[in-house]
């Protein structure tokens, strides 16, 4: 019961917190909606079971890429004024025909049975792997991932530096 | 405390740790004549890479990291084809990167660029082929923008990086559908039997849209000829060759797993990319005034004669493609050597009337673009003649006669554009005035080197093929 109420509050939260990030004039207002959404995105996992999911959603989005958007959109020196709020109708209006049609399409494969749910387990999940688990996954079947990651971040750090460095020719 | 460490065995990625260090080393130069340190040290690594794939460690082939990689004589033979695009690529960078207070740096991003592929090349597991693409990628969204004082430059960049990042996405999405369907992010997930076969092939769906990008296969192609144009034509020398190969690495490990309930469309998909590649890009190159942006459209086409492979798995499609690759290696990039010793500094917008009358200017270099240009065309004695006449045989072996009628009317096609180069450099006069741009010697070899090279695989092509043959079991 307890289970349920917080569910559909948090579910609530989300959809109305999603369509705040599209109708808000101001686009900090709208990346803190963004913020509002993915907390609820976060107490979901958990409610699902998932703590580690949730604790990465917090600590990656909310730490780091809404950091970066606010960034972004501050640098961007926006021009505010006009009604707080704008209604795109069109944009709604297709989102909501794209509903309608992923649904019906997920109902129309799910009433074929083109998904066998012969693989997946019954009931509700138990409690999913834990921050050890991960860790340990991920320093031995995914060492190499790992390291991989690591040279990733060195290859985009070294283009980033390429591309923010001053115009200067070698003559 | 029971931890179970894979089992480690680094010297099967020694190549891969010269390359790294080396990249990183790079990063460390400075000076007037880091430039030149920076692409003898780069193409010293490549090579030496390229001669570890050759005579590999022998433990190699087992894999390592708990099978998560592995170098069987597949991927040893792909890594060689990477290895040798990329040291071609770094050879006719010198100009591009001479004036530049960064140059140095363009050989380091290419290394990382070059790791990447080998990654894609040996990985068995979609995960690691996703970090090997994103290695791949990354340097080159950097690379494909490297001469900021053009505005195509720019532009291509900031279109390869959007639709690159969406091509990355839609890899991600695959992997996920993937592993809901296989259990597993390994190669090993299609042997078995899926319990979601649509699941299945939604996520190898898109796991091919993806490396179609990087192929430049139709409809994924858009992307090509705009980011070639403004990019350094070093870089769109190694766009045009090197994740091909890489790519079609990966695209034959997916479609040489045993076949099943959900991947069986893989080869009509391979069929319908293949025969829209040849046709858009073959038309497309017609229109084509400017060189590069016809070296694109030919690059799309070339992409589709070789995902003709593909289909034919079962017959002799994979030593088809491997000798394919190799002949387009050479030749895409001999053309790319002339166009950077002809080009003078005009980069990209190098137009095809630039090549008038180079017959009598220099007439070497000329004869060079007519054996690449007869080659790509696919006319004997050149190697391009027998890619096709193989890759052609591989399909007809497996009934894919339609396709074959097409990429032969396709191949008809082709020649118009392609030797209307010829007639510009043999048949028309020097308007005269124009300057004649100072040599590229490092270029100029190289077109020499890979001229011969071109008609070498056009002699021999039997003993290269049945050489290539071995490599498949």
């Amino acid at each position: 019961m307890m289970n349920t109420l917080l569910f559909w509050a948090l579910a609530g939260t989300a959809a109305a917190s999603a369509l705040a990030v599209v109708v808000f004039r101001n686009p900090v207002n709208g990346v803190m909606a963004l913020l509002v959404n993915l907390l609820a995105t976060a107490g979901l996992y958990l409610l699902m079971g998932a703590p580690g999911i949730a604790l990465f959603q917090v600590i990656l989005y909310v730490g780091a890429v809404l950091v970066l958007f606010l960034f972004a959109v501050m640098v961007l020196d926006w021009k505010t004024g006009g009604p707080p709020f704008v209604v795109p109708l069109k944009p709604l209006t297709a989102g909501a025909a794209a509903v309608v049609l992923a649904g019906g399409g997920a109902a129309f494969l799910a009433g074929n049975r083109l998904f066998p749910r012969t693989g997946l387990p019954e009931g509700p999940p138990g409690p999913g792997p834990g921050i050890r688990e991960i860790a340990l996954d991920l320093f031995t079947r995914h060492l190499l991932v790992f390291e991989l990651a690591s040279v990733l971040l060195l290859a985009a750090a070294v283009g980033a530096v390429l591309i923010v460095r001053k115009e200067r020719k070698r003559s | 405390m029971n931890i179970a460490l894979p089992e480690v065995d680094l010297a099967t990625l020694l190549p891969e740790g010269i390359l790294l260090t080396t990249a990183a080393a790079i990063l460390f130069l400075r000076g007037a004549r880091a430039n030149g340190t920076a692409l003898a040290a780069a193409m010293a690594a490549a090579a030496v890479s390229l001669l570890l794939s050759l005579f590999p460690y022998p433990g190699a082939a087992g894999g390592t990291f708990d099978g998560l990689v592995g170098k069987d004589a597949a991927a040893l033979l792909f890594l060689v084809l990477t290895d040798l695009a990329a040291l071609a690529a770094m050879a006719l960078s010198r100009q591009e990167t001479g004036g530049d207070e960064n140059g140095e740096t363009y050989y380091g991003l290419v290394l990382f660029a070059l790791l990447g592929m080998h990654v894609m090349v040996f990985a068995r597991d979609l995960l690691v082929i996703f970090l090997g693409m994103e290695i791949l990628a990354l340097p080159l969204y950097v690379l494909a923008g490297f001469d900021r004082g053009r505005k195509e430059g720019m532009e291509g960049s900031v279109k390869y990086f959007l639709l690159g990042g969406f091509s990355s996405a839609l890899f991600l999405l695959g992997t996920a559908l993937y592993y809901g369907a296989a259990g597993t992010t390994g190669m090993g997930g299609l042997s078995a039997s899926p319990a979601a076969p649509v699941l299945l092939a939604a996520g190898l769906a898109l796991v091919v849209a993806a490396l179609g990008f990087k192929i430049t296969a139709v409809p994924f192609h858009m992307w090509a000829p705009d980011v070639y144009e403004g990019a350094p034509l070093g870089v769109a020398a190694l766009l045009s060759a090197a994740p091909k190969a890489a790519a079609f690495a990966v695209l034959l490990r997916i479609g040489l797993a045993v076949p099943g309930a959900g991947t069986d469309f893989l080869p009509w998909a391979c069929a319908v990319m293949a025969g829209a590649s040849m046709a858009v890009g073959n038309l497309a190159a017609l229109r084509q005034e400017n060189l590069v942006r016809m070296l694109a459209y030919s690059g799309v086409a070339q992409g589709g004669y070789m995902l003709m492979g593909l289909p034919a798995l079962a017959g002799d499609g994979s030593p088809a493609l491997a000798f394919y690759l190799l002949v387009y290696i050479l030749m895409n990039l001999g053309a790319f050597a002339v166009a950077v010793t002809v080009a003078g500094g005009k980069g990209g917008s190098l137009k095809i009337g630039d090549l008038s009358g180079l017959a009598s200017r220099r007439p070497l270099v000329a004869f060079a673009m007519a054996v690449f240009m007869v080659s790509l065309a696919g006319l004997p004695p050149t190697g391009g003649f027998f890619a096709k006449f193989y890759m052609f045989k591989a399909a007809l072996g497996e009934g894919w006669l339609f396709l074959v009628l097409l990429a032969v009317g396709m191949t008809v096609v082709s020649l118009f554009y392609y030797l209307r180069v010829v007639a510009v450099m043999y048949m028309t006069e020097d308007k005269g005035g124009r300057a004649v741009p100072a040599g590229a010697p490092l270029a100029g070899g190289l077109a020499a080197l890979l001229a011969l090279a071109t008609l070498a695989t056009g002699i021999l092509p039997s003993w290269i093929f049945q050489g290539i043959g071995r490599v498949f079991p």
